[in-house]
């Protein structure tokens, strides 16, 4: 039986092979949009692992691209016990690097990092870009006002630039000292310069930053938290408070965005799935009206109800299998030319794959539903009278 | 008793008209009797034997076929019923199109998966009918009689207890009409099989063959011939 359904599907080439794109699309898709959602989820929580500190901005300004801090606010951070180091931070979005405009697409903005070299000897554990060096060196208190940058090995090879070259931030030239690689999407975008030169880059008076990095002696959760809550109330009484940003609480943030994701994966995913099993359900519609004398041949030779359901099922099966199959293998090498082109990486990994396929029998076992009803439910006679 | 009807009815209802069919057939058909169903257009012929089939159900009366009362069957017995005990032949469109020669007429079984050696039983009936070197064949790829022949073949294949064919040589030329019959006799004699056929060509009817006149859905004579028609 189930060689004469697959020849009931083979017949009907052009038929079959739309039913069979209608799945197929569907399908890729959802394995296109998984894998976009996993691979986020893992390079957000490859940046999480790399900052463990705490970061402290101005209330209320949810980023330090918009905050603004006095810079001899980290002396009474570091007055707090617990607190290991606290270091100024300056960032700024650099509009325009080489001359080309950075703001375009979401991926691909430039942030330039002013920080304070001399101030780093105390971070014990070291800063993010100081721990991720791959040639030439880090920004060194010399480095003061000598238009100097360490740049990531993305931006390098973006700009085919490396260690002695230069590179135009905004208007003007900075000579590459070194190059880093923190593998995050995010962290990657920075052009790390001294602070001296962070200030006049971005026409801040010297006693201003953006923001601060803390390290903690202890790195727990529950030290952070501690810290965290310490420094708040601080500088509760000042006219610029604070808040912290925890690894932590990024995660959280970042938990409740995916979780939006998934609902509109959930979504996404489901109307795919209905649209494929519409596409099946209206093949193997027609294909059942057009053969129902062929049913009742079936019929009067003593096939059962359930022997033409079996059929019928089964056919619609052989569609929804295939196109799974189709769908994921499209997904696969959709997801893999993208995340040649991509910054970050979706990953569509072998589990994905499969049950995609198997969403596919699904498709076809619930699009096949109504029409092998249809064709078990037709009487004999008229099936064969039809003819 | 292969057939036995009582007052049996029909009533077919169309846009909220009635259509009577039949109206209140009683028949007794003897095991192993080769039966013509005979009667103009409309009378209601192939009424009767898709009742005698199972493959439609009466409105009322009685219908018991080889010993089993249709009426009070499942859909489910009907198909066993049919499955095992009849074989069928109709006009035209007896074969699946999808399917070779040799697949139709293993398709009673195909369903519920083939007993060893099924298959090569297929080809010896396709050897049979004469078919023997159109095993392969799908049914655009043969003749009418040929796909008359694949139908018998398929009912060879069943063994029948009973054999239905309405108007089995409606579409042929009249040499291979007779050659159809001559299978279907063949079949009558070599498998012990009761057959009912309905036919407007009277030129096939033998001596001793039962003859059952319908009209307007009744039977207006059924007689053991002697030649006489
Ligand atoms: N499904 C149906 N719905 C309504 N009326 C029907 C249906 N099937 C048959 N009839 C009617 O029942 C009557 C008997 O039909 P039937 O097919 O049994 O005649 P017949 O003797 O086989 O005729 P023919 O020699 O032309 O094949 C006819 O009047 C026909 O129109
Ligand atoms: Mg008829």
């Amino acid at each position: 039986m189930l060689r004469f359904a697959l020849k009931n599907v083979l017949t009907r080439p052009l038929r079959s092979f739309l039913a069979l794109v209608g799945v197929s699309i569907s399908i890729a898709g959802v394995v296109g949009l998984i894998s976009v959602s996993s691979g986020l989820r893992s390079t957000m929580s490859d940046t999480l692992d790399k900052v463990e500190g705490l970061v402290m901005i101005e209330a209320n300004s949810v980023d330090p691209i918009f905050s603004t801090l006095p810079i001899d606010y980290a002396r009474r951070v570091e007055k707090i016990p617990g607190v290991q180091a606290c270091v100024p931070e300056l960032w700024r979005v650099a509009p325009n690097v080489e001359g080309q405009k950075t703001l375009i697409g979401l991926f691909n903005a430039i942030v330039v990092l002013g920080l304070d070299p001399e101030r780093h000897t105390r971070l014990s554990a070291g800063h993010v870009y100081s721990r991720s060096m791959r040639r030439g060196r880090n920004i060194e208190p010399g480095d003061a006002g000598k238009k100097r940058v360490v740049v990531s090995e993305r931006i390098a090879r973006k700009y085919a630039k490396d260690v002695g070259g230069t590179v135009k931030v905004g208007e003007e030239q900075f000579e590459i000292v070194g190059v880093y690689n923190t593998g995050s999407l995010f962290l990657d975008g920075t052009l790390v310069m001294h602070l001296e030169d962070a200030w006049k880059f971005a026409g801040f008076s010297r006693d201003l930053v953006t923001s601060f990095y803390v390290e903690a002696t202890e790195t727990s959760p529950e030290a952070l938290a501690r810290i965290e809550k310490a420094i708040e109330a601080e500088f509760a009484g000042e006219k610029k408070k604070v808040d912290c940003l925890s690894t932590t609480e990024w995660q959280a943030e970042f938990g409740n965005m995916m979780k939006n994701l998934d609902v509109f994966l959930l979504v996404v995913s489901s109307i795919a799935v209905i649209v494929g099993a519409i596409g099946i359900l209206n093949t193997m519609l027609m294909s059942v009206t057009e053969r129902v004398p062929e049913f009742g041949i079936l019929k009067a030779n003593g096939w059962s109800r359930g022997d033409v359901t079996r059929l019928v099922l089964a056919e619609s099966t052989y569609l929804g299998v295939a196109g799974g199959v189709l769908g994921s293998a499209i997904g696969w090498a959709g997801v893999t030319s993208a995340a040649a082109m991509m910054p970050f990486q979706p990953t569509a990994p072998l589990w994905l794959l499969g049950s995609a396929s198997g969403l596919g029998a699904l498709l076809g076992i619930l699009g096949g539903v109504y029409p092998a009803r249809r064709a078990a439910g037709l009487s004999p006679v008229d099936a064969i009278r039809a003819s | 008793m292969i057939l036995r009807a009582v007052d049996l009815k029909k009533t077919y209802a169309i846009g909220g008209r009635p259509v009577e069919a039949l109206r209140g057939v009683s028949l007794e058909i003897p095991d192993g009797a080769f039966t013509f169903v005979v009667g103009p257009s409309g009378s209601g012929k192939s009424t009767l034997m898709h009742l005698a089939g199972g493959l439609d159900r009466p409105t009322s009366g009685t219908l018991e076929v080889a010993g089993q009362d249709l009426a009070r069957m499942s859909d489910d017995g009907l198909s066993a019923f049919r499955r095992e005990k009849l074989g069928f032949v109709f006009q035209a469109f007896n074969l699946i199109p999808n399917l070779d020669a040799v697949d139709n007429v293993l398709v009673p079984f195909v369903a519920r998966g083939l007993a060893e050696g099924m298959r090569e039983r297929a080809r010896e009936m396709l050897g049979t009918v004469g078919l023997g070197d159109r095993l392969h064949h799908r049914p655009k790829q043969l003749s009418g009689g040929e796909q008359q022949r694949v139908a018998i073949a398929r009912a060879l294949l069943k063994d029948p207890k009973l054999l239905l064919a309405d108007e089995p040589t409606g579409e042929l030329d009249s040499k291979t009409g007779a050659e159809i019959f001559g299978l279907i006799r063949q079949l009558h004699r070599e498998k012990g099989a009761s057959v009912f056929v309905v036919t407007h060509d009277t030129r096939y009817i033998e001596k001793d063959d039962t003859v059952i006149k319908v009209e307007d859905g009744r039977i207006v004579s059924q007689a053991a011939t002697e030649g006489q028609f």
